[in-house]
């Protein structure tokens, strides 16, 4: 046998004596996994508890279908706005330091620490009828926050525009930045190498982020319910048929809410993520 | 006709690294090789002749054309890192054509660096030797006036770095686009320089041709980093004939006269090479002969690396493999070392 075949034939090897790192993996396992399984669990109990006669049955109504359209689009335009905004934000705090870059970093994550009633009251007080955004807005554009559409978008994208931030961050940060020096030695201006090195090697941050602030924007109560009660985004819809009508028809639309939500969360994060020989080298 | 690269008193600032008083000058077909420890600012000033860093004082021209307010890309420098920064969201050939949109340019750049059988290939996939040949193909795409290279061979193994010694060599005679190449390894320093600077805190210390600098180093530095193995502390005692006698503890060496005078403290510097070892028969006595304490031997191959000392002084000798000196030559024993006048180097001890 050649010495190139007894080493193929030999078992994997793994570390020395692995009996203590695997007792220490057992005991991490078992708090990652009581964690997953609250996750989880609450999620099987709702699919448990519903038909999908029920979820179809509810799935047909009216009002449910407003609801669940106008949090689509409302998550989807808030998840384009702060991406709009909030990535050319993320890029400028990737690249170099600049005076008072820490007080930026802590007010991008302030919607984190804040409670979302109070983020919804602080709104009003600005976006309201009588406030400095929400009194120009509205003599400017007509543009009006109280109980509109553009008050559901202003409410998710305070509470979401953090993950779009700082995801975003993650990807530009990750890029070397000497391939977008070289770049600029090739002929190519700042705006070229934004188009053909950057985005190709952040896209995938950057669908995550934007994944990210949306499936945040979709899941918003707190921070919605006081400028916008009505028209009620699909939460807000639930919550009201739990009130008027008791589990059974609030669990029917949270089902068929789970259902599009965590379709589409997942289906983003599918193509966000996977290995990327394209973005792995030159690191 | 102006030089090819010329900078006049360059200056900046950064935390941690200031470069002063940079002055360079290079001609079409050149190499200059800039040599120094790592934290000399040996990448800093090559990104600020490129334009990733804007100067504080002084000039940088191009062929006789001021680029020192000149954005990186309308520089028409070449750029080659460590590492050498391959778009890895792109293949060979799309990495080549990225600088250059003439398609019968990027084909003849692929065959001359002889990376066509790889043109479809991501970066991922590719050797060390391999991505560096993309690397200058993709800096040559754009006809570059001057090609900057930051230590483009530490990620290289043996072979691919004689491979990329010999590419830049054959570059430098078909096109003559000069080149600056930033090293720390003093081997690679020689066999790739047409001139040779050394640089230390940002500053350029010293600058000649290689043998000039190796040979004849201006400090005590730049003696100990061009590999003067041999640095003994002593004082001038008299000058003769062009000769100085140089008192080194209980040691006199001659060495060609420099600018110390007599008193002078100098260090007498000799690189390993020049320091030969006597068979045993030989006669003793002689200018700079004397007895030194055979420490360690090491082979480094073609020859072996003998560590002496002679009284406190410590000196290094590099013997030809078959040198019949080494034979029966053990570590403890005392040996008869010989330099001879001309390969001992004076620089002044301050």
């Amino acid at each position: 046998m050649s010495a190139a075949a007894e080493a193929s034939a030999l078992p994997r090897s793994g570390p020395v004596s692995p009996g203590r790192a695997r007792l220490m993996f057992l005991v991490f396992w078992c708090c990652g996994g009581l964690l997953l399984v609250s996750i989880v669990a609450p999620l099987i109990a709702l699919a448990a508890l519903e038909s999908p006669a029920n979820m179809i049955r509810v799935a047909a109504m009216q009002e449910v279908r407003a609801a669940v359209a106008l949090s689509l689009g409302a998550a989807g335009l808030t998840a384009l706005i702060a991406a709009a905004l909030g990535f050319p934000l993320a890029y400028v705090m990737a690249h170099g330091s600049f005076p008072g870059k820490r007080v930026v970093e802590a007010v991008i994550d302030i919607p984190l620490a804040v409670p979302h009633t109070v983020a919804g009251i602080a709104l009003l007080a600005i976006y309201g009828r009588r406030g400095v955004f929400g009194e120009a807005l509205e003599s400017a554009f007509g543009l009006r926050f109280w109980g509109t559409l553009a008050g559901i978008v202003v409410a998710m994208l305070f509470v979401s525009a953090p993950f779009a931030v700082n995801a975003a961050r993650i990807g530009f940060e990750a890029i070397d930045p000497r391939l977008e020096k070289v770049a600029r030695t090739l002929g190519a201006g700042p705006w070229k190498v934004l188009v053909r090195v950057t985005l190709p090697l952040a896209w995938r941050s950057l669908l995550t982020g934007v994944t990210l602030t949306f499936a945040r924007a979709i899941s918003e109560v707190g921070a919605v319910i006081i400028l916008a009660y009505y028209p009620m985004t699909a939460p807000i819809k639930i919550y009201e048929l739990f009130l008027r009508f008791g589990l059974r028809e609030a669990a029917g639309m949270a089902l068929l809410v789970l259902v599009i939500a965590l379709g589409l969360f997942i289906g983003l994060r599918y193509l966000a993520t996977g290995r990327n020989l394209r973005s792995e080298a030159g690191r | 006709m102006s030089p090819a690269l010329q900078v006049d008193g360059l200056g900046l600032r950064l935390e941690g690294i200031a470069l002063a008083g940079i002055d360079l000058r290079i001609e079409r077909g050149e190499c200059l090789v800039i040599l120094g420890p790592n934290g000399a600012g040996k990448s800093v000033l090559l990104e600020a002749i490129a334009g990733f860093r804007r100067i504080a004082s002084g000039r940088v021209a191009l062929a006789g054309r001021d680029i020192t307010a000149l954005a990186p890309e309308r520089r028409r420098i070449g750029f080659m890192f460590q590492d050498f920064a391959l778009f890895p969201h792109l293949s060979v050939v799309e990495n080549v054509r990225f600088g250059s949109a003439a398609e019968a340019r990027v084909e003849e750049l692929l065959r001359r660096f002889g990376i066509a059988a790889l043109r479809d290939r991501l970066p991922y996939f590719l050797s060390g030797g391999e991505k560096q040949r993309v690397a200058l193909a993709r800096a040559f795409a754009t006809d570059p006036a001057l090609l900057l290279l930051d230590e483009p061979s530490s990620a290289l193994d043996a072979r691919a770095r004689d491979q990329l010694h010999d590419d830049l060599r054959d570059l430098l005679a078909d096109t003559g686009v000069p080149m600056i190449y930033v090293t720390h390894d003093r081997v690679e320093a020689l066999t790739l320089a047409d001139r040779l600077a050394v640089m230390h805190r940002g500053q350029l210390l010293q600058q000649g041709r290689p043998d000039e600098v190796f040979q004849q180093p201006a400090s005590a530095f730049v003696a100990e980093f061009v590999g003067m193995e041999m640095m003994l502390r002593g004082r001038v005692i008299s000058l003769e004939g062009g000769l100085a006698l140089v008192e080194c503890g209980r040691l006199a060496l001659r060495a060609p006269a420099g600018r110390e005078g007599p008193g002078a403290e100098v260090f007498a510097c000799a690189r390993p090479e020049n320091v030969r070892l006597l068979a045993p028969a030989a006669a003793n006595g002689g200018a700079n002969r004397f007895a030194a304490r055979v420490e360690a031997l090491l082979d480094h191959g073609p020859y072996v690396r003998v560590r002496l000392r002679a009284g406190e002084q410590p000196l290094v000798a590099f013997v030809p493999k078959h040198d019949p000196a080494l034979d029966g030559l053990n570590a403890g024993e005392l040996a008869q070392v010989a330099i001879a006048p001309g390969h001992v180097h004076l620089v002044a001890a301050c």
